[in-house]
């Protein structure tokens, strides 16, 4: 019956499109090494999923913003990790990535076959839910909105889910020794407007292979 | 008195051989960015620790790469300084050292007129002396390396702009060409083709009909490109992809319909090798780099294996005594070689300690690749056990596995560190010792007695 439960909250999440939303993603992990010293880091990335339209961009604070900090190379394009990363699913389900560089005017495609050098692992559940209903699942259902899982190693994964919004309000994850913790808080927001990816369309448009040198 | 005669003659003789130089061809093969632990990782890749590639021949010099402003350049001034014997900036190709790179717009040259000379390319020396020449590349054929042969431009990313100057009778050719390249094969269709039609050429010319209009015989596809008989064309002419050709493991694995850098190779040598007066073949392997900079070492083994197939193909079908093959690079990477591996340990696999066999750890208790990176993408918050498979990219020898970097940054970088030369055939003997870039100008063009 367990299991029947869980094939048919899988299948209805494949079914049934997601809403439309907007989030702001807090990350936040520590480590500590056997020397002792916990090291803690902490960024934020705002979210947007409409339709079949998923993006994703860094937030830099102000101050780090106008102290600059960025990569001095020759590089021929931007810094990836701080533009905006729109993920579309076509109606053939095929992907497109692109990255909107907002400050330069320009729209940078990467073909599947450099995903993997951008960092995308070409999953869309990952990306549209963030944490895909497959792995949901495959977690012990302890109340109506939390889910866990202990691996026999010891290490441990905790969810807290919103069914309404077909999303995580928080994952949290750890090992055994407690040397290694991390959370990701999920605060949805309005839809901004106008979308991120609005008016791009008059960007020049590059191939992400026009960045390498 | 004739005594003195006969070594006046024999002088005389001796004077002329070297004028003519030793070797009718010349072929200059450029690994981008294949540093040299590129090099060996790729021996223990392919052929393990005692074995040997190809490309290690019996002549070796090592080369210094930095540029006029950089201490690390990039592809475009140190390719230059082997085409040209002139040191220039980062971005410049094929000018004088005085110019200043200026970025272009939309792939179209920005550089102000008065911006530098064009200096003269051992492409351009070898037309005059009525040789044939070609470039090939797996990279973009108006890329940096492929355009220091036969362009010049203050910033290489203007790609629409130098793919004009290797269009003969076509405005803004580089008429010291002559008749023209002999030779284009590669990627980047892209730059030579309107954005009408689906290019990225902002003045509307379709340069692929320009240089079908020209003679050239052209390819847009690895079966047309084997199918044609090198015999009846003396100008050939290939674009395999829009931009640049996929990589080697992705050429494989999803059998696409583009040439191997060896069969370009190949068939560049048979358009070539018909011109009495010899040619001068640049090929590159430019994707190594690219590779080199996602962190992806199994994309850049299998890349410079390809490469080391390429000169193994071309070893196997010229006449050294007449031939000079130089093999080298244009800079390094960050790419380096982790802890006291096991002797015959896969390459791209977690390190195993030589004494025991077991996993080598970091002081944290965690294993480790043996190949990994000084800077790169890949530096994890919290460095988390390695699984020797491929069942996923966070397994080490999954094709996608992106090797973890010291620095993060988001595209790894090239390294100033030396390259090596390795050459074999006619003029050979010249290549050793430490050299400046520019100075592999002075002999390739003394040993071709260009």
């Amino acid at each position: 019956m367990k299991f029947l439960g869980f094939t048919l909250a899988l299948l209805s999440a494949n079914v049934l499109a997601a809403p439309d939303l907007a989030a702001t993603l807090h990350y936040h992990s520590q480590t500590t090494g056997s020397d002792g010293v916990s090291v803690q880091r902490e960024y934020r990335e705002r979210f947007v999923r409409q339709g079949d339209m998923v993006w994703r961009q860094r937030l830099v604070p102000e101050p780090v913003e106008a102290s600059g900090g960025r990569e001095p190379t020759h590089d021929h394009g931007p810094d990836l990790n701080r533009l905006g990363r729109w993920l579309e699913r076509q109606q053939d389900g095929a992907l497109r990535l692109r990255f909107i560089d907002t400050e330069h005017q320009q729209l940078i495609e990467a073909q599947p076959g450099d995903w993997s050098a951008v960092g995308f692992d070409g999953r869309w559940p990952e990306s549209y839910y963030l944490l895909p209903p497959t792995v949901l699942a495959q977690l012990d259902r302890i109340d109506d909105t939390t889910y866990q899982r202990r691996h026999p190693n010891g290490d441990w994964l905790k969810v807290t889910w919103s069914d309404t919004l077909q999303m995580p309000l928080q994952i949290e994850s750890g090992n055994a020794s407690g040397r290694y913790r991390a959370t990701i808080r999920i605060v949805p927001e309005a839809l901004p407007e106008p979308l991120p990816w609005a008016g791009v369309a008059r960007f020049e448009q590059k191939d992400y292979t026009d960045l390498l040198d | 008195m004739k005594k003195s005669l006969i070594t006046l003659a024999l002088l005389a003789a001796a004077s002329s051989a070297h004028a003519a130089g030793e070797a009718k061809n010349v072929i200059f093969f450029l690994g981008d960015g294949m540093g040299p632990t590129t090099v060996t990782a790729t021996r223990l890749y392919k052929v393990g620790e005692a074995g040997k590639l190809a490309m290690e021949l019996e002549r070796v010099a090592r080369i210094k790469t930095f540029s006029a402003d950089a201490q690390t350049t990039d592809s475009a001034p140190s390719m230059a300084a082997y085409m040209t014997g002139v040191k220039m900036n980062n971005e410049v190709i094929s000018m004088s050292a005085d110019t200043q790179a200026q970025s272009p717009k939309s792939g179209d040259s920005q550089c102000a007129p008065n911006n530098g000379k064009p200096v003269e390319t051992l492409f351009e020396l070898a037309k005059a002396k009525g040789k044939a020449v070609g470039a090939v590349s797996t990279a973009s054929i108006t890329h940096a390396t492929p355009a220091a042969t036969y362009a010049h431009i203050c910033h290489r990313d203007a790609e629409n702009s130098i793919a004009i100057q290797a269009v003969p009778g076509g405005a803004g050719y580089n008429a010291k060409l002559g008749s023209g390249v002999d030779v284009l094969l590669g990627g980047g269709a892209a730059f030579w083709t309107p954005k009408a039609n689906g290019g990225r050429r902002n003045d509307g010319r379709d340069l692929i009909a320009e240089m079908k209009a020209q003679g050239y015989t052209w390819a847009g596809k690895g079966t047309e490109l084997a199918a044609l008989d090198a015999k009846a064309s003396d100008k050939l002419f290939g674009l395999f992809t829009p931009t640049h050709m996929d990589y080697e493991l992705d050429r494989v694995k999803k059998s696409l319909d583009q040439p191997s850098l060896a069969e370009m190779t190949v068939k560049a040598i048979e358009v070539l090798e018909k011109k009495a007066e010899g040619y001068v073949l640049m090929v590159e392997a430019g994707r190594i780099d690219h590779a080199l900079h996602g962190t992806n070492a199994k994309r850049v083994l299998e890349d410079t294996v390809a490469f080391d197939a390429a000169i193994a193909a071309a070893l196997a079908k010229v006449d050294l005594k007449n031939t000079l093959i130089v093999v080298t690079a244009d800079h390094d990477h960050t790419l380096t070689m982790n802890g006291y591996g096991k002797k015959g340990s896969p390459i791209l696999g977690t390190t195993k300690n030589y004494d025991d066999g077991r996993e080598a750890t970091d002081v944290n208790g965690v294993n480790y690749t043996t190949l990994v990176f000084g800077n790169g993408p890949n530096r994890p918050d919290v460095r988390l056990p390695l699984v020797e498979g491929d069942a996923d990219k966070s397994q080490v020898l999954h094709d996608d596995y992106r090797q973890e970097t010291g620095v993060r940054l988001s595209s790894e970088t090239h390294g100033g560190g030396d390259v090596m030369l390795m050459a074999t055939g006619a003029g050979a003997s010249r290549f050793k010792g430490t050299l400046d870039n520019t100075e592999v100008f002075g002999l390739l063009k003394a040993a071709s007695g260009l």
